[in-house]
């Protein structure tokens, strides 16, 4: 009798121990460094969109992917369904994190986002592949190319470039400096190289005088700037608008020569061309500290990154090519839009 | 329920709760301990495992560094020569460069340094074609054993390298590395007893094995955790097996350590921990033996004693009280109660003593041969007269009289049958001295059915007929019992000749003596009942001399024997 009592008294106090299996969808990201303006505004975005539906949780692997391993590890362990968004440290993980998602017993997407994965590890031809993982990010080659259009914009005709004030030492090539993000990064390399590319094809002389990484950081950019023989360089590719400020950075703190001492900051030093359209890149334009940039459409990219979220657990097709977004397989580019000192007042 | 013996019942919940309890501490302690030492070996494996991938990580990114600054230097070098002196002054600066060679787009070699192999048309060579169809990832060959000397595993890293001025003139680089400085970085005896480590490709073909004749039996298990850990037990051994992703490669590394140890530890703490439990319980039990034995001791030695009881005397020593109050007055209870058994068996033994006495003085007397010889004369004389009325009333009263006496061996008899023993004798007296005296009983009504010690009045009225023979006149004897309020009261009264004042104090004393087992008559009669009814007790003498002497017995009206 007394022994009945006592379970009376404790089953209470056991009940909320069961139950409370919340039927809200999981939807996990993963960034590989919050510091990075882009991927913190991406996120912010998805956030918004997301959050209202679902539980949604942000995970910062501060660029070990060890710990985006664990922090992945651990998400697989308590999803049931729901979304994984992966920013990957190293993209060349992302084979493991499908192969680990394929063991998993777990229901939703596996989206990729801004690290490519190689065409090897998200292939289309394996059904899991196809029917679960994806990637998001933006269109590098599209963004390089619109890049070299504002320079081209800038710097004027190619013919008439050895007259302008652009051509600094009169020898009618255009010396180049870039500060690349990332070695191995897709967006990097693909910006880069369509950059360049895209000078070239609009009839430029052109020559890279410097060229550095500088992982994306404003104060490694600053950095890397010191290395350069600043005075040579006539034009300034940056990979993203944060290497873009830490440029600018550098450039309020040198001591030019007395003749030289308002110039840094007159439109004919040099260009300085960014990618990603941050608030801090918009604002740097408005300045004229910075030519323009390319808008990496973190808005648009989470709006895409949403929809495939929700058609996947609503078992629908994902979305097709439309507007600016280009589909390949289950790669998905946004395409950016640029942005100058002719454009900035009435975004 | 059965009962228990006191020592038990102070032994065995005592020696339960403490088992009980002592087992619920070995089992927090066992779980606390081996949770810990799970966790705690988790973590230092894990470090250690963190700490090899590190080591990769860090090896393979110097590499790619190597490759990216070729790279960079291929973009500004004006000449093959200062391609090759850099590639060479490359070389010096990374010890673990074997060879770096740079190859066109057509497969053609551009420039090169150390000692290696250099195909002519590089153009099929599978480093060449995968860092052509990958253009923005570094590429590594499978670790492979090399022939060079000195060396025993190297791997290739090559590069698709842009020429940002001119994309025609692209190239691959490509370098030898010599595995064997990062593999020898782990000492064995970090990994235990079979512990290995091997790298996995993107599609788990094996690229490297420190033991590659082990590889196969740990595959299924990487293959199935991709990265992360989990504990494996293989071929007899148990192994942390930490697999992680190796950053800036598609391989995938899986380090297995053995973790024997742990369970050896557990075991150990296990048994050291199940002794010392057994250790504890047997020193409780041992104390709370001799706990109880100290408190039962005395008990069990006072319950001895009661079921020896007849063999306990009245001055027995005093028993132990094993040091606690509750058995000390357990123990003078219990001597008290002794000591009045022994008192109430003395009065016993003393009225058995008397009684006996008494019968045996009364069979004395009654068997007096001047007693019967007088009757049987007196008899006689009767019957020679021709009073055989007389006769036979002689004869039957002396009968009765006998009966009467031995009643049957009981020790109380009912009053009247006292009553009917006087007069018999009375009679048989009367008729042998000729009418000498009268006498008299009387008895109120309802006190026939009394018990009464036997024998109590013939001794009296005895006395009575030797003080009422006088040879001048007819003596009176008047035997009386009536009832007083609770109690009983007979007198006996003759008028006959009395007792001087000295006789009659003596007579009193005699009564008033501690030791009256030894009297006959009076005292004899006066301890009887004294013994038989206990106290209210009392036999009252008045002489006066000339006048004649009257015996009181008072004792307390009592139907059933007491």
């Amino acid at each position: 009798m007394k022994r009945r009592t006592l379970w009376l008294f404790l089953l209470p106090c056991l009940l909320p121990l069961s139950g409370c299996a919340s039927d809200v969808p999981y939807a996990h990201a993963f960034a590989y460094d919050l510091k990075d303006t882009f991927i913190t505004g991406l996120f912010g975005e998805l956030q918004r969109d997301l959050s209202a539906d679902f539980s949604y949780k942000l995970h910062d692997a501060e660029r070990s992917q060890a710990k985006q391993n664990k922090q992945i590890n651990a998400s697989f362990e308590k999803i049931g369904t729901g979304a994984l968004i992966v920013n990957t440290v190293d993209r060349l993980a992302s084979g493991a994190i499908i192969r680990k998602r394929k063991a998993t017993a777990m229901e939703g997407p596996l989206i990729f986002v801004n690290r490519e994965p190689l065409r090897d590890d998200l292939n289309v031809e394996d059904p899991f592949v196809r029917d679960n993982c994806f990637y998001v990010g933006a269109d590098s080659k599209a963004d390089g190319l619109l890049q070299s259009n504002i320079a081209h914009d800038v710097l004027g005709a190619p013919e008439a470039f050895p007259n302008s004030p652009y051509d600094k030492n009169k020898d009618g090539i255009v010396q180049i400096a870039i500060l690349k993000g990332e070695l191995g990064h897709q967006d990097a390399e693909l910006r880069t190289k369509f950059c360049v590319a895209g000078m070239k094809e609009k009839g430029y002389d052109i020559e890279i005088v410097e060229s550095s990484y500088a992982d994306w950081e404003r104060e490694k950019a600053k950095e890397a700037m010191k290395e350069f023989d600043v005075e040579s360089i006539e034009l300034l590719f940056t990979n993203n608008d944060d290497m873009a400020l830490g440029a600018i950075d550098y450039l309020h703190e040198i001591e030019l020569p007395a003749d030289k001492k308002a110039s840094p900051f007159d439109e004919a030093f040099f260009p300085i061309v960014g990618v990603d359209g941050t608030p801090a890149g918009k604002k740097a334009i408005r300045f004229g500290y910075l030519s323009g940039t390319v808008l990496n459409d973190a808005s648009s990219q989470a709006a895409l990154i949403t929809k495939i979220i929700r058609d996947h657990l609503k078992k629908e097709n994902p979305p097709e090519s439309h507007e600016n977004v280009t589909r390949d397989g289950n790669f998905y580019y946004v395409q950016g839009m640029p942005i100058d000192q002719n454009n900035i007042d009435s975004l | 329920m059965k009962p228990v013996r006191l020592k038990w019942k102070l032994v065995v919940p005592s020696f339960v709760t403490t088992a009980l309890f002592v087992t619920a501490l070995c089992l927090t302690a066992y779980f606390l301990y081996s949770t810990n030492v799970r966790d705690e070996s988790n973590t230092q494996m894990e470090a250690t495992s963190n700490q090899v991938v590190q080591n990769y990580e860090n090896y393979f990114s110097s590499t790619i560094e190597v490759s990216a600054a070729i790279g960079e230097k291929y973009n500004r070098a004006s000449s093959t020569d200062e391609l090759s002196a850099y590639l060479s002054s490359a070389m010096s600066l990374k010890s673990e460069a074997l060879a770096i060679s740079l190859y066109d787009m057509k497969g053609q070699c551009i420039a090169k340094a150390g000692q290696g192999f250099y195909p002519e048309d590089a153009s099929r060579e599978e480093f060449f074609v995968k860092a052509k169809n990958n253009p923005l990832i570094n590429v590594f060959s499978s670790i492979k054993e090399d022939s060079r000397p000195g060396v025993d595993y190297s791997f290739t890293l090559s590069r698709y390298v842009q020429y940002d001025r001119n994309p025609k003139f692209d190239a691959i680089v490509c370098i030898d590395f010599d595995f064997n400085k990062i593999a020898n970085s782990i000492p064995d005896a970090t990994l235990g007893v079979d512990g290995r480590f091997s790298i996995y490709d993107s599609s788990m073909d094996l690229v490297y094995s420190s033991s590659p004749s082990l590889s196969e039996e740990e595959r299924p298990y990487v293959e199935e955790l991709v990265f992360g850990t989990k504990t494996v037990h293989l071929n007899g051994h148990d192994f942390y097996l930490y697999v992680s992703t190796i950053q800036h490669t598609t391989w995938s590394v899986a380090i297995l350590t053995n973790s024997d140890y742990v369970h050896e530890s557990i075991r150990s703490f296990s048994l050291y921990i199940v002794l010392s439990g057994l250790l504890v319980v047997a020193i409780a039990f041992a104390f709370f033996g001799v706990l109880s034995q100290k408190i039962s001791r005395p008990i069990t030695e006072l319950s001895d004693a009661m079921r020896s009881m007849k063999d306990l005397q009245k001055n027995a020593p005093a028993l132990p009280d094993g040091g606690i109050v509750e058995v000390g007055e357990l123990n003078g209870s219990f001597d008290a109660l002794i000591q009045r058994i022994a008192e109430l068996t003395d009065n016993l033994i003393q009225e058995k003593e008397m009684q006996r006495k008494s019968e045996l003085k009364a069979l004395q007397n009654q068997i007096n041969p001047h007693f019967l010889y007088n009757t049987l004369d007196s008899i006689l004389s009767l019957i020679e007269k021709g009073e055989n009325d007389l006769a036979e009333q002689m004869v039957v009263a002396l009968s009765r009289f006998f009966r009467l006496s031995i009643s049957k061996g009981r020790d109380a008899i009912y009053l009247k049958e006292e009553f009917e023993h006087a007069r018999n004798y009375l009679l048989v007296q009367k008729i042998r001295f000729q009418d000498a005296f009268e006498y008299t009983l009387t008895m109120q009504e309802g006190l026939e059915d009394l018990l009464v010690p036997k024998l109590i009045l013939q001794p009296i009225v005895e006395n009575s007929i030797n003080h009422a023979l006088t040879e001048d006149r007819v003596g009176h004897i008047d035997v009386d019992a009536k009832r007083q309020g609770d109690q009983v009261i007979i007198v006996i009264r003759d008028d006959g000749f009395g007792m001087t004042e000295e006789s009659l104090a003596s007579l009193r004393r005699g009564l008033e003596e501690e030791n009256q087992a030894k009297g006959v008559g009076l005292p004899n009669v006066f301890n009887r009942l004294k013994c038989y009814f206990g106290d209210g007790v009392s036999l009252h003498i008045d002489s006066i001399e000339e006048e004649g002497t009257t015996v009181t017995l008072t004792f307390p009206f009592r139907k059933e024997n007491p």
